[in-house]
Order: C-alpha cells, then structure tokens, then sequence
C-alpha cells in the first residue's frame, strides 16, 4: 500500500515539475512566475514524500532506487500523455496526492 | 555544454547506425525481460500440477521428499552424477527434483505431486523459455548468451551517444514533447523524451545485464595474470567458491540425510531457511551438497548457501553476506539488481513498464531514421527498416501471444511438448515478420498484429480453465499466483486491443486526409473550387502507404 501511496506522490511530483518547469503546459491559462515558484517548491516537497514514503524493507539503497524506477514511469507517463489529454492529466495530478496521502495513513493504520 | 562539430556528427552516427542495426533483437530482448520479472509465478501459471498450496508439499522433510524422487529414478542402471531438489517457494507450488543425464549431464527434471507422490517430468517451459529469450540462449546454441552480452554493451554505447548528442538542449527540452507537429519532430520528440525519462532503468539494467553474461568471460581472462596458478585464491576471491574441492570418490558411502544436512546450515547460518539441494556424489565416500537458501538480510544480501560434505557434515564453504569479500558482495548487487531481488510487485510492475517503454524507445529510433529520409525524399514504397521494424516489433507480442496459447492447447501427454511450443512461437515470430515484409502498409501491420496478439492473450485464461479449476474461470478451489497470471493475461490482451484500436483509428484517419488530397489534386485539374479547403489535416500521410 505505502508503494502505491508513493508512486502516486511521485506522479504528483511530476505534475508540479512539469507544471513549474515545462516551456508550454496544456493548462487553461499560463502560469506567473510566482506561481511557478510555488509550484517548484511543491515539487521538491512532493519529491521528498515519494523518497519518504517508499518502505525501506529492502535498506534504504534499494528503497531509493524503487522511488527513482516510479519517478521515471510518472515522468514518461505525463510527458507523453500530457500534450495528448491535458485535462484528464491535471485531475490526476490533483487527486493523485490526496490518494497517496489517504493510502499512506491507511498504512500506517493498518 | 555543446560538442565540437566532429564529436556530435561522429557520436550521432555511432547512436544512428547502433541503433538501427542492434535496435529489433533488443526489443526482443527487452519485451522477453519485462514477462521474465513474473518468471516465478508464470512457472507455477504454466503447470497444473504446481497448482497446490505450498503446504501439501512442505509437509514432508526434505530427504522425504529426495526420496521420492529418487524412487522414481530407481530404475536407470546407474545413479545419476548430480541430483537436484528445489522447495516450493511463496504460498503455492510443488517441490522440484532433477537428476543429471547419464549420457549428456544434462539436468532432467519433474515435479513431485503432493498428493499421488508420482514423479511428473517437465512438459511445459514458458515461463524458462521466455527467460532464456531475454538472453538469447538456446541449448542448440548456448553461445548466443555471449551476443546477448555484447548487444548489452552496445544498447549502452548507445544511451552514452544519445545523451552526449542530446547534452546541449537536456534541460531545455526536458519536458518537450509535441505530438501534433510534424512527423519527424514527433517522433524525435518522443524518442528523447522516453530515453531520457527512462535513463536510469536503460543503464542500470544494460550494465547488469552485460556484467552478468561478460563478467565470466572478462574474469577468466585476468585470472592467470592476477593469480598465476594460484588457483585456490583466484577461485575464492573470483567465484566465492571454496580454495580446494576434493571431488567425490568413487566408493558407496553412507550420506547425511537433507534434514541433517539442513540442520547443520541453519547452525552455520543462523536464519537460514532451505530453497533447493544441489547433490554431486549421493551416496558416494565425500559426496558434496550445496544447500542454498533465503537469511535474513534486505535486497541482495537475502540469499546464502553452504557447501557441505555429504559423508561427513563437514562445512566447506558458507557463502554469505557476512563472508563476503569486495568481489563477491560486488557480484551478489549487481545480480541482486538485476534479478529484483528487491521490493514487491509493484516494483516488478513499474519495471516492466520501463522495459515497454524501452522498447519504444528503440523503435522510435528506427522510426526517426525513416522520416529523415523521407524529408530528404526518399519516400515511396515502405522501405526494408520500416517493415522489419511493424514485422519483429508487432510480431513479437504476436510470438508471445501465441506461445502462450499453444501451452493452453497442446495436449499435456503430447510427446517432446516443449519443443512444439518453442516451434509455435518461432513460427509465429517469422509469420509475422513475413507478414511485416509483404504487407503494404507498416501502420496496418502494427494495428493488425497487436489487435491479433491482444486477442489471443483474452483467450488464455478461457483456454487455461481446460487444463485447471484453479484460475480466473476454473470452478475448483482457486490458487492466487494462478488467478493473478490469468488476470496480468487479460490485462496485457485489453492494453495491445487499446493499442490497436488507436493505430487503427490513425491510419484510417491518414488515409481520409490521403483521400481529401487526391480529391484536392483533382479539383485543382478540373478547376472546381472550394474543395481544396478541405485539404488542412495537420497529420500528415501515413508514410509507410504505398
């Protein structure tokens, strides 16, 4: 569960990369460079939850290199899909956090 | 940074030509090791008998279990060299036993059914099969590991050029990926953003793919220089192996039993729980066993074996983390990685993906390569690269898709089963690409073929359910491992139908806008006006129509 929790916190991270990074988005309306600050900062939070997030049965090297893998499949995921189905891309950005977040406590409850 | 003008034009063309000629059997291998991070559960998947909870089975004391195997052997007129028991691992599964051909040495090996106690010899080999594709080998020809080593090599003098060529715009282009412009500027598009999204998976598995298939040969080579005839030192800082082995002697010997031989390992290695028993000598004066198994430890560093004396007791050899030199703890990662012998499904799942998207990423090279020669107007017919690539591209889902039905279909009492299956899928894999040689277009070949395959791999677990109650549709008692195989299947057959219908969806719309451009042309020569409006299709003909 605390895997899937964060690779939906690493699609998350690269929504707001992208969204703070990426020369044209498909988003309704283009960014101020406050907000790309913001969304930057995000990002490098979101980045830290997915690092966090994954469990470290396996040592902390190999926890590192499974974030790294779910970071590359969400990047690619987006990137590719992004230009092709924006809005459906956006929603999953921000449903994806809450969901790593809900996954993430049910974990820790469980 | 950008390269000197000589640098960039030498290193493309490395990363052109590299690709263009390693490109297809590497998608081959990579679609071969994405199926091969679900070898375990497809080889319980493949057979009926391992359908059982690992419990039947585990009920028994290992020398019980050696024993029935051995019973069935009983009638050669000779004991076999080597003898072989693997334990069902996970919650389901049988309990394995091999034993060494008398004339060749090869292994010959059988389940123990947990209920009737019969020994079942081997009839099905997806699951290996698949795996021994994704390194190229074949019993017929072993060799071709090595081609398969040097193919790793070069995927990754490939990603180093591809980087090197791509440095300059990196960070500019990062996110940059532009599906409606122009044909080449999509597909150059694409290729960069897949290579690039996927570097780290590229390079760490290519470089632990090459170590594992060169590394032997590389070691070989520097053993005498390092170590002269210092053969014990070599063999124990090279391979981990004990410095001396006295081979087995010829005299009949009472063994230790596995349960006692186990007993030791788990004083020797505290922790350790059995995996299999790899026996040189059984019931000869100093016969040796190896006893491998899982200890507690994280990624890599969770397996161990012991080499014992099978007469004495006495240990030989522990190789473990805990006696492992640089060398040794070297080799246990990088195979460790490459094995994912790490994390849980979810990481096999991403990885299969990235391997997908490997894949792509090696076609879309191919693919780049022939829109660049169709801006310098060499267009016209599809040429050779463009069919080869729909042929072994497509055809390999249609090869797999096959194989998998063939293993639902032919009859489990059919004599030399597994080298029919093999011939389903070479058949199938040189249909298709004969297929993808004679069709007329690329793109109809590709929707075509991953229609097929994804219409083949829905019918597997329908054909499954003849064999076993235990799967999706089976109507007996169900085994997890077996359910979730059938459901990957079904999943995999709706991914490539989704796939096809898309592929289908755009070359029909290519040949609508080839259909307004001839109707264009001909208003154009009869002077009618008003239909060249209707020529503005931002796509661009399928450049693989004839």
């Amino acid at each position: 569960m605390r895997e899937l929790a964060a690779i939906f916190m690493s699609f998350a991270t690269i929504a707001a990369s992208y969204a703070a990074w990426a020369r044209t988005t498909g988003l309704p309306r283009q960014l101020a460079p406050q907000q790309r600050s913001a969304l930057a900062g995000m990002a490098v939070l979101a980045l830290i939850a997915t690092l966090s997030l994954w469990p470290r049965t396996d040592g902390l090297a190999m926890a590192l290199l499974s974030s790294l893998f779910a970071l590359c499949f969400s990047s690619t995921l987006f990137v590719v899909l992004e230009p092709l189905a924006p809005r459906v891309l956006w929603r999953a950005a921000l449903v994806a956090p809450i969901l790593a977040g809900l996954l993430a406590a049910l974990s820790f409850l469980l | 940074m950008k390269l000197p003008v000589h640098a960039f034009r030498s290193f493309l063309a490395y990363h052109t030509w590299g690709g263009v000629a390693c490109g297809l059997v590497l998608h081959l291998m990579f679609v071969a090791g994405a199926v091969t991070l679900f070898l375990a559960p497809i080889r319980i998947w493949e057979e009926p008998l391992q359908h059982y909870p690992a419990s039947e089975s585990l009920k028994q004391s290992p020398q019980a279990l050696l024993e029935r195997g051995r019973a069935a052997i009983a009638h050669l007129p000779e004991a076999p060299k080597r003898l072989w028991l693997g334990l069902p691992q996970g919650r389901d599964g049988v309990a394995r036993f091999q034993y060494s051909d008398l004339k060749t040495g090869n292994w010959i090996g059988g389940w123990l059914d947990p209920r009737s106690g019969a020994f079942v010899p081997e009839r099905e080999q997806v699951g290996t099969f698949i795996y021994h594709l994704h390194y190229l080998w074949h019993p017929a020809l072993p060799e071709l590991e090595y081609l398969a080593g040097l193919l790793g090599v070069a995927f990754l003098l490939l990603v180093t050029t591809g980087v090197l060529i791509h440095l300059k715009d990196l960070v500019k282009n990062f996110f940059q990926f532009r599906p409606r412009g122009p044909r080449k500027t999509f597909w150059t598009d694409l290729h960069n953003v897949l290579g690039v999204m996927g570097l780290p998976f590229q390079i760490l598995y290519c470089y632990t793919g090459a170590m594992i298939v060169l590394g032997p040969v590389l070691l070989t080579g520097i053993t005498e220089p390092v170590f002269g005839r210092d053969v014990a030192t070599a063999n124990h800082v090279v391979w981990n192996e004990p410095g001396k082995i006295e081979p087995p002697g010829k005299e009949p010997a009472l063994s230790l039993s596995l349960d006692e031989v186990l007993a030791i390992a788990k004083r020797e290695v505290p922790g350790f729980q059995p995996i299999s028993f790899g026996m040189q000598g059984y019931q000869k004066e100093h016969g040796k066993v190896r006893a491998y198994g899982s200890v507690p430890g994280s990624g890599p560093s969770r397996y161990a074996n012991l080499l014992i004396d099978h007469q004495t007791g006495e240990v030989l050899h522990v190789d473990s983390p805990a006696t492992d030199l640089a060398s040794h703890a070297t080799r246990r990662w990088v195979t460790g990685i490459h094995y994912v012998y790490f994390g849980n499904n979810a990481v096999r799942v991403l990885l299969a993906l990235l391997a997908l998207a490997g894949c792509a990423t090696i076609l879309t090279g191919n693919w780049i390569w022939l829109a660049k020669r169709k801006a310098r107007g060499a267009g016209g017919k599809p040429h050779l690269l463009a069919r080869l690539t729909a042929g072994v591209g497509a055809g390999t889902f249609v090869a797999l898709a096959a194989f998998f039905v063939a293993s639902r279909v032919l009859p489990m009492e059919l004599p030399d089963r597994i080298n029919t299956e093999q011939l389903c899928f070479f058949g199938a894999l040189l249909g298709s690409i004969g297929w993808g040689l004679f069709a007329r277009s690329a793109l109809a070949v590709w929707w075509q073929q991953l229609g097929l395959a994804g219409l083949l791999l829905l019918i597997v677990p329908l054909l499954q359910a003849r064999l076993t109650s235990a799967g999706l549709f089976g109507g007996g008692p169900r085994i997890t491992t077996v359910m979730a195989v059938d459901a990957g299947l079904l999943g995999c057959g709706v991914l490539l139908l989704g796939v096809a219908w898309l592929l289908r969806r755009r070359a029909a719309r290519g040949e609508s806008a080839a259909v307004s451009e001839e109707a264009d042309a001909s208003a154009a020569t009869s002077g009618t006006p008003g239909a060249a409006g209707v020529s503005g299709s931002e796509l661009d003909a399928d450049e693989e129509r004839s």
